[in-house]
């Protein structure tokens, strides 16, 4: 195992390499230019302003000689790579600000969203998958698995436009339950205390968690379900209901391990989404993250931002493998990366 | 019909130098760009231009006009105060401006910062513009700078607004002899001589009047120094009082080559020197007459920021370093100076009390703010994108006013219903702004005016209006504003008219003579590449209304959609046959970028994007360019109007309104057509509401 996983690790920056180069390019082959995006701004709808446009040649001329953009790809690319080494990610073209300094605060907001709908994910599938699985074709399994199949099958948009209407209007809001529907704060909330910030935290970020976790409960619950029913049926199981086990300590203790293992692939996929979050629930509850940032930085071609973004979710997928499979030999010890002699 | 048609428009196209048989496409010619002399030089063009500034402009092409009546915005008139919200019987109080609460404003999209030389998102200055000093504000609704002396209302303006920074400014005008000799003063004509007469001396300046022999003197360029007296009173929110050093400062930053200024360095390309006579005096030096340079000199265009501040900062964080604003190093500090940037000291009747990037921006009275104490307490800017999630906030009391993002259909739908006019105003208001389609000449298919037109009379606008906009736009005929000055009300918009597309694509050579359903000529297809941007669903909309027409009439069209910069990118690039985009602009713009041939080359990027030329244009520009008289100015943008009409090189679609709401407490609310069409700081709250808000 050490072996293993010595070796994972020695290929981790040689793997790295790779994504950043491809990487590099494709962002820079990408049509449009930072340049003309800093005279005309962003869109909005469409509207460019008229006066953005005077002296446009020599203003796109003199924005990429400063920020080396007139010079061939390999040599950018070097550049890049020498800055990474000594730690400087960059700056960004709109504000001249560290780009770390730029993702640190949204990466926290995101990872945090993340993190509790991940909680929640797992929280509530789990028990529904293993329930599902130990009486399966029973009631509750159909309204169970009818009610997953729905969830999964709900854009989030709609979702969240939803729940924005039920219970954003403080008049008559859906169930008497109002809360708010932008923001992670109350801007007026002067010196909270600790309660009252994690109250105020909890009811605005509510909604978007809600968002963020019911597509990945449908499907955590069913996997779970059927890697479940998978070890269920084996004939292991069979023998421990035989010696007269509780059906409680067969399903949890033995059967439970072996069925976590496509949870277990799950989690690992699910892992880089705390860094890349989501643009529509970003977006639709002005939740200013990683999602909202990225799509940002596509818009306005920010290249620095970008190879960091695209690297750390790099790193972040690279570990959450890495991770998994430690756990898969954790939870069945058959599991070994031992070259056979 | 037909007949007529065809004899009116082979009388205009005549005069174009086009129509006729159609011939064997040709690939298109570069136009001929730089190093030629001026249009308005040519004796042909300056006979042109006299006819013009006669009031002899050319006749308006005769394309079919839409007849409905075009509902132009009011311009140039004080717009009512609360409108749509009167004051309930008894409560006959809420007429005075009480002091206090919070006014929390939506907008769609957040800063990364508020330093208006560096960022060119509209929200910096929508937020920055109650912060900022102005040496003079413009009016909203006349869109002037101060008002004329009375003793020498040519040259004298003295500040109306006691907000102002400045008490008055002097434009004074130079004339320019033949070996190169500049005189600065008043200007005038006496018999065979011209009379200098020096206005705005200062202490230790040397300038007298004197008279200058006609053949001396070479040329006269008005209003080309300018000097502005400051208040002698004015602090920044820090307490340092405010002098001409800061404007001249801030010049230095803005024109600093590492400085990410580059959308307003163009601005002051006019301008030769702006220097700090004293703290008191600033003397700006301009290198030509031009219409426009009061944005520059004393406008909005100019953003003063204060030298004390970004000394210390410079200083501290880099000690022993001299300061120099014209420096790279300095430059490069400028572009991060985060606390400045993100905190801007200002003279405004605001300050800013909290910033957070893309999230909120809190604004709190400046009380050294030497102009009328605003009412709120505090403005909150909150930055909510969608605009379903904006309406919700509005309506659980999170936001007062929505000022930006809610769609047409949201106005008719969601807004004017009673449930929601009972607690809200919806609010509806037109600022500078135009849409339009452009056709790239390069592409054989489009170089014929004929068949430009055709395209454009195959859309149905006023349908699209009135289904989509449901009402919330005006149709426009031409690029500028639509109430402003230079707009000709005399050239209407175009009709929805097929048949009289078809009669011109006829006359154009353009049939189906293979039966397949696409007109063509010599060979080619009449079909062409539609380009738009994927961040408007109602130009898909748009779009398919006019596929639909455009396929009956036998015209094959495929549509493109591109993300905003791979989009901005091609524009600019003219690497597309049809595209739209929607302009933002001034009242009155500046049309040289537009339509001078010195852009039109199509090799070359630039904003001339269907590669326009035409030296009849190129005159009118120039000339509108130096023309200081409005009346005179106003014939020649009416005459560009009809030039570019007749070309129809773009089809004119509408000028949408802005749209809101806001919460009926509030009142003192009036909406301008100066972006953003509203000032916060007239708003207040009567007392008896300012409860349940801190």
């Amino acid at each position: 195992m050490r072996t293993y996983l010595l070796k994972r690790l020695l290929l981790l920056p040689l793997t790295l390499f790779g994504v950043s180069l491809i990487t590099f390019f494709m962002i820079h082959l990408a049509p449009g230019d930072p340049a003309s995006i800093k005279r005309h701004g962003l869109s909005e709808g469409g509207k460019a302003a008229v006066e953005s446009m005077r002296g446009t040649k020599d203003a796109v001329t003199k924005f990429r000689e400063r920020y080396g953009l007139d010079q061939p790809l390999h040599v950018q690319y070097g550049r890049w790579l020498g800055r990474l080494a000594r730690g400087d990610l960059g700056k960004t073209f709109f504000g001249d600000r560290d780009v770390w300094e730029e993702i640190k605060p949204r990466l926290l907001v995101t990872a945090s969203l993340e993190l509790m709908a991940f909680l929640l994910v797992f929280a509530v599938a789990i028990p529904t998958g293993i329930y599902s699985a130990w009486k399966p074709q029973s009631l509750l399994d159909h309204l169970t698995s009818f009610g997953m199949f729905v969830l999964y099958s709900l854009p989030s948009f709609w979702v969240a436009t939803m729940l924005i209407i039920l219970f954003g209007n403080s008049e008559d809001p859906f169930l008497g339950i109002a809360l708010p529907v932008s923001g992670l704060r109350d801007e007026h909330l002067q010196d909270p205390t600790t309660w009252e910030w994690m109250k105020d935290v909890t009811i605005h970020a509510f909604l978007p968690v809600v968002c963020l976790s019911y597509g990945a409960l449908a499907a955590v619950s069913r996997y779970m379900r059927t890697g479940m029913l998978e070890v269920i049926r084996q004939d292991y199981i069979r023998t421990a209901r035989a010696k007269g086990l509780p059906e409680k300590m067969v399903i949890l203790k033995h059967a439970l391990r072996n069925g976590l293992f496509p949870i277990i692939t799950l989690a690992a996929s699910i892992l880089p989404v705390m860094v890349a979050g989501s643009i529509i629930v970003e977006t639709i509850f002005s939740i200013r993250g990683m999602g909202w940032f990225t799509i940002e930085a596509i818009s306005l071609r920010e290249y620095d931002v970008l190879m960091t973004i695209f690297l750390l979710s790099a790193v972040v997928e690279l570990i959450a493998i890495l991770v998994a499979d430690i756990l898969y030999a954790v939870v069945d010890p058959r599991v070994s990366y031992e070259v056979a002699s | 019909m037909r007949q007529v048609l065809r004899a009116a428009l082979a009388a205009v196209l005549a005069t174009a130098g086009c129509g006729g048989k159609p011939e064997p496409p040709k690939p298109a010619e570069p136009a001929k760009v730089t190093g030629a002399p001026p249009a308005s030089d040519d004796p042909a063009m300056k006979a042109f231009l006299a006819e013009v500034a006669a009031g002899r402009l050319p006749p308006v092409a005769p394309w079919p006009r839409w007849p409905g009546k075009v509902e132009s915005p009011p311009f140039g008139v004080e717009p009512p105060r609360d409108a749509g919200n009167p004051i309930p019987h008894g409560k006959e109080a809420w007429a005075r401006p009480d002091d206090g609460g919070t006014l929390i404003v939506q907008y769609n999209s957040g800063p990364k910062d508020l330093n208006g030389i560096i960022s060119n998102d509209a929200i910096v200055t929508y937020v920055t513009d109650l912060v900022y000093p102005f040496l003079i504000h413009q009016d909203p609704v006349a869109f002037t700078y101060g008002r004329p002396s009375g003793e020498d209302p040519a040259h004298v303006f003295l500040s109306c607004r006691p907000g102002d920074v400045a008490e008055r400014f002097v434009k004074e005008d130079t004339l320019v002899s033949a070996d190169g000799t500049k005189r600065f003063g008043a200007v005038s004509e006496d018999g065979d001589s011209w009379v200098v007469r020096p206005l705005a001396v200062v202490e230790g300046e040397d300038r007298r009047a004197e008279r200058v022999p006609r053949a001396e003197g070479d040329r006269v360029l008005r209003g080309t120094l300018v000097t502005v007296f400051l208040r002698p009173d004015v602090k920044w929110s820090d307490g340092a009082p405010f002098t001409a050093r800061d404007v001249e400062f801030s010049v230095k930053v803005i024109l600093n080559g590492a400085v990410n200024s580059d959308n307003i360095k163009t601005y002051f390309e006019v301008a030769d020197s702006c220097r700090a006579l004293s703290d008191s005096v600033l003397r700006w030096a301009l290198n030509k007459q031009y219409f426009g340079a009061d944005d520059t000199t004393v406008g909005g265009n100019l953003k003063i920021v204060p030298l004390h501040a970004y000394r210390e900062a410079f200083e501290k964080a880099n000690p022993g370093k001299a300061f120099d604003p014209s420096s790279e190093e300095f430059g490069r500090f400028f572009n991060s100076c985060t606390p400045l940037n993100e905190k801007p000291l200002g003279t405004g009747p605001y300050k800013v009390e909290s910033f957070e990037a893309n999230r909120n921006a809190t604004l709190v009275r400046n009380d050294l703010y030497s102009g009328p104490r605003p009412h709120a307490d505090r403005i909150v800017w909150k930055f909510i994108a969608d605009p379903v999630a904006a309406v919700q906030a509005l309506k659980s009391g999170e936001i007062d006013f929505v000022a930006h993002g809610p769609t047409c259909e949201q106005y008719a739908k969601v807004m004017k219903v009673p449930e929601f006019e009972a607690r809200f105003v919806p609010a509806l208001w037109y600022t500078p702004s135009m849409s339009f389609i452009a056709y790239n000449r390069i592409n054989p298919v489009l170089s014929d005016p004929r068949v430009r037109a055709a395209l454009g009379l195959l859309l149905d606008r006023p349908a699209f209006r009135d289904a989509k906009h449901y009402g919330a736009s005006v149709l426009v005929s031409g690029d500028q504003f639509v109430s402003g000055p230079a707009y000709d009300p005399e050239v209407r918009p175009l009709a929805h008219d097929p048949e009289a597309a078809e009669a011109l694509l006829d006359e154009a050579g353009w049939r189906d003579r293979d039966a397949d359903g696409v007109r063509d000529r010599f060979g080619e297809k009449l079909e062409f590449q539609f380009l738009i941007t994927s961040e408007n669903k109602v130009l898909e909309e748009l779009a398919a209304l006019w596929v639909e027409s455009l396929t009956k009439a036998g015209v094959s069209i495929k549509i493109s959609k591109m993300e905003w910069a791979a989009f901005v990118k091609r524009f600019e690039d003219k690497k597309f046959d049809v595209i739209t985009l929607s302009w933002a602009m001034d009242p009155e713009s500046d049309p040289h970028q537009l339509w001078h041939s010195k852009w039109a080359d199509p090799g070359k990027p630039s904003s001339n994007a269907t590669s326009f030329a035409d030296p009849r244009a190129d005159a009118l520009i120039e000339a509108i360019q130096e023309c200081l008289d409005p009346k005179r100015r106003a014939l020649y943008q009416h005459a560009l109007h009809r030039i570019l009409d007749a070309d129809a090189g773009y089809t004119y679609l509408w000028c949408r309104a802005e749209i809101g709401a806001y919460d009926r407490r509030w009142r003192g609310v009036r909406l301008y057509p100066k972006r953003p069409g509203f000032d916060l700081s007239e708003w207040y709250l009567p007392k008896e509401l300012q409860v349940g808000k801190p």
